[in-house]
């Protein structure tokens, strides 16, 4: 009797075995399918033996999906913690170092938290190939499960957003690093009806760090009061810890852009001094 | 002979406290005939102790969970090290204004709980590791000395591990002391948030010893110094290392920006300026809460976002770690400054960690340009200290080849 692997299962392609093809398994485990049905009742080809050599479960495993996704680990560990002879099959180091990652109990917390998310939300990060340091925002919220159960619905509410708007990578990292940690501080989250999650990632931003945003706007609304030569402008923007000016100056030739140069120049003189 | 009394007693307590800190103790075996096994050995209760042959929970490698981080405080390792003890301080990159501070580490990782600490991301190792072989740190140092002549140096031990919250327990700062006894030009600075001072009162030194104390108001000190002293208690210690004729230093360091941190900064300042002198202090440094990213995860779970260093407003610096604004902190360097420098012109206050972008901005010179702090920032000292360390090294790698 085969068992299979939970990690394919509600999988959508690409993630599903071609049903042309034959499936694997190695000992009693099936590799490609993610139940004994779907097989099909045809042949099924142990990789115990392999075809240049022995194989161990991990390697098997990774000849028929190289690429494995947190989702699917996460899917293989919890699975190994309910099955004792799946735990024993299977060298959990050794895959996880195949993967890049390294074992231990940072990583597992990371997979078990990531399990307990919103089916959505799970297939984005699969979708987006998110990496433990993206998820580990997770974790804050396991210690608030019992403590405050409105706050993680309104965290898994958020995750479920993002899946459904499909937000690219970066920005859904961002929304949830800003949007976790406000939460987390108790305070009110922007709304996020029609906006694009780069709109509202930037509303978050405002509301997580209002010291930062008050002295750019401060200093913004200076710099509308200068005198500024024709066709010219200027702005505050922050990089990293810094503020920066950046001034933009539109001229037809040469002469006239030296012309506003120098008004620039005294215009900045006329600050500092 | 009336102090000793009290002395002895606080000194007992502070050695209690740390023999109950403890679950576990590890002594390597080939630690076995140091010294410092065997005082272990001798003041730990036989079920605490247990000797092995390598490092204990040896799955447990690279980035550690926060559980993990946490149980390490609490499991001592005992073993040797075989890298070199003496390095520069991380201060001293590119970018960064330095000091001319040197580091000995005897040890890696701290008993006590600081919510910014940077061991979070620095550390992989599941026990609090304290090295038997101080002996060797010690002849790296006479090394060094004979190729640095009559030069002078500042060196700290409190990089890795705090100088003296473990020290009831190893009694290290007696060697060490007796060591600069020999080598006056140097100094040896204990850097702390404990009150651990009474153990080594009584130890004769040639006035080449400071013991400095990391400080916050107390305010901070509540809620993101877990298991240090209180600020009292720091500042009484101070106190009474200075009637002893050790020289004192206070590092406000890291300053944590909080809706109420100008009334708490400015108390913290009247406090210290009423109870000591500029000439009490051969300098005072300030710094501003700075981390690496990757430890934000581990602080945040650890601590959670009630933490007024989780809530802080934090973006990355040059360095590439997370910092306040710029604007920010010149603004908290600057309020503190000035609030010295209301109580005299002479308190000698510098920036630690910072961009030479802030100091002038703070100071409106470079910081070898400040007379009163000039000499911390010798750099032709510097130089010639890297020169000697690049020949110690290669001395050593040849007779190890």
């Amino acid at each position: 009797m085969l068992k299979a692997l939970k990690m394919l299962e509600n999988k959508k392609a690409p993630f599903l075995w071609p049903e042309a093809w034959p499936h694997f398994a190695w000992g009693s485990w099936l590799l490609t399918a993610p139940s004994e049905v779907n097989t099909g009742g045809g042949r099924v080809i142990d990789l115990k033996e392999g075809f240049k050599g022995p194989l161990e479960l991990h390697q098997a495993l990774l000849s028929c999906k190289p690429k494995l996704s947190l989702l699917d680990l996460a899917r293989l560990w919890q699975q190994s913690q309910e099955d004792p002879s799946l735990a024993q099959d299977l060298n959990w180091t050794e895959l996880v170092n195949h993967c890049g990652l390294r074992s231990g109990e940072s990583l597992t917390q990371v997979l078990e938290s990531l399990l307990k998310t919103p089916a959505s939300f799970q297939t984005w990060s699969e979708e987006k190939q998110l990496a433990p340091r993206d998820l580990n925002l997770l974790l804050s919220f396991e210690s608030e499960k019992d403590k405050s159960p409105d706050l993680v619905k309104t965290w898994e509410n958020l995750l479920d957003k993002l899946a459904e708007t499909s937000t690219s990578k970066s920005t859904g990292v961002k929304i949830m690093e800003l949007g976790g940690e406000l939460l987390l501080m108790g305070k009110q989250l922007p709304s996020w009806s029609h906006e694009s999650p780069e709109h509202f990632a930037r509303d978050l931003e405002r509301v997580r760090f209002p010291l930062s945003h008050q002295s750019l706007e401060a200093k913004n609304q200076e710099l509308k009061q200068w005198a500024w030569p024709s066709r010219s402008s200027g702005r505050w923007l922050r990089q990293g810890d810094e503020l920066l000016m950046e001034i933009k100056i539109l001229a037809p030739h040469g002469e006239e852009l030296k012309k506003r140069l120098d008004q620039m120049k005294s215009l900045l003189e006329g600050q500092n001094g | 002979m009336a102090e000793s009394g009290p002395i002895i007693s606080k000194s007992q307590q502070d050695l209690e406290k740390l023999l109950d800190h403890f679950d576990r103790v590890y002594i390597d075996r080939k630690s076995e005939n140091s010294p410092l096994a065997r005082r272990l050995e001798s003041l730990f209760p036989a079920d605490k102790l247990e000797w092995v042959d390598s490092r204990p929970h040896p799955q447990i490698r690279g980035e550690m969970s926060s559980g993990e981080f946490a149980r390490s405080k609490r499991q001592l390792y005992v073993t040797e090290f075989k890298g070199q003890f003496f390095k520069r301080c991380p201060g001293a990159k590119p970018g960064l204004a330095c000091c001319n501070y040197f580091v000995l580490n005897w040890g890696q990782q701290c008993d006590m709980n600081c919510s910014y600490c940077y061991l979070q991301s620095f550390l992989n190792s599941p026990v609090l590791t304290l090295y038997s072989n101080l002996d060797q740190a010690l002849e790296e140092l006479r090394q060094l000395g004979k190729s640095l002549g009559e030069q002078s140096l500042r060196v700290g031990t409190g990089e890795l591990v705090d100088s003296l919250s473990l020290d009831p327990l190893t009694l290290f700062s007696h060697e060490l002391m007796a060591f600069f006894r020999d080598t006056p030009r140097w100094t040896l600075e204990f850097k702390t948030k404990s009150d651990f001072v009474h153990q080594f009162l009584d130890v004769p030194h040639e006035g080449n010893v400071i013991v400095s104390w990391s400080i916050n108001p107390q305010a901070v000190v509540e809620r993101e110094e877990q298991g240090t002293a209180s600020l009292e208690q720091r500042l009484q210690a101070a106190e009474l290392c200075l009637s002893r004729g050790l020289q004192i230093a206070f590092h406000i360091d890291p300053m944590i920006w909080h809706p109420e941190w100008k009334e708490n900064y400015a108390a913290l300042v009247d406090e210290v300026a009423a109870r000591f002198r500029p000439g009490d202090l051969p300098y005072l440094s300030l710094g501003a809460l700075r981390f690496q990213p990757e430890q934000k995860a581990m602080m945040r779970e650890r601590f959670g976002m009630k933490s007024w260093v989780n809530q802080g407003e934090m973006w990355p610096g040059k360095d590439g770690k997370l910092r306040y604004p710029l604007e920010l902190r010149q603004e908290m360097f600057n309020f503190v400054l000035n609030r010295f420098k209301e109580y005299s012109p002479e308190w000698k206050v510098f920036l630690c960690m910072e961009s030479p972008e802030t100091w002038l901005s703070t100071y409106t010179k470079a910081p070898q340009q400040v007379d009163s702090l000039a000499p911390l920032f010798d750099q032709g000292v510097s130089r010639q200290f890297r020169k000697a360390l690049k020949r110690s090294q290669a001395d050593t790698n040849s007779a190890s080849g």
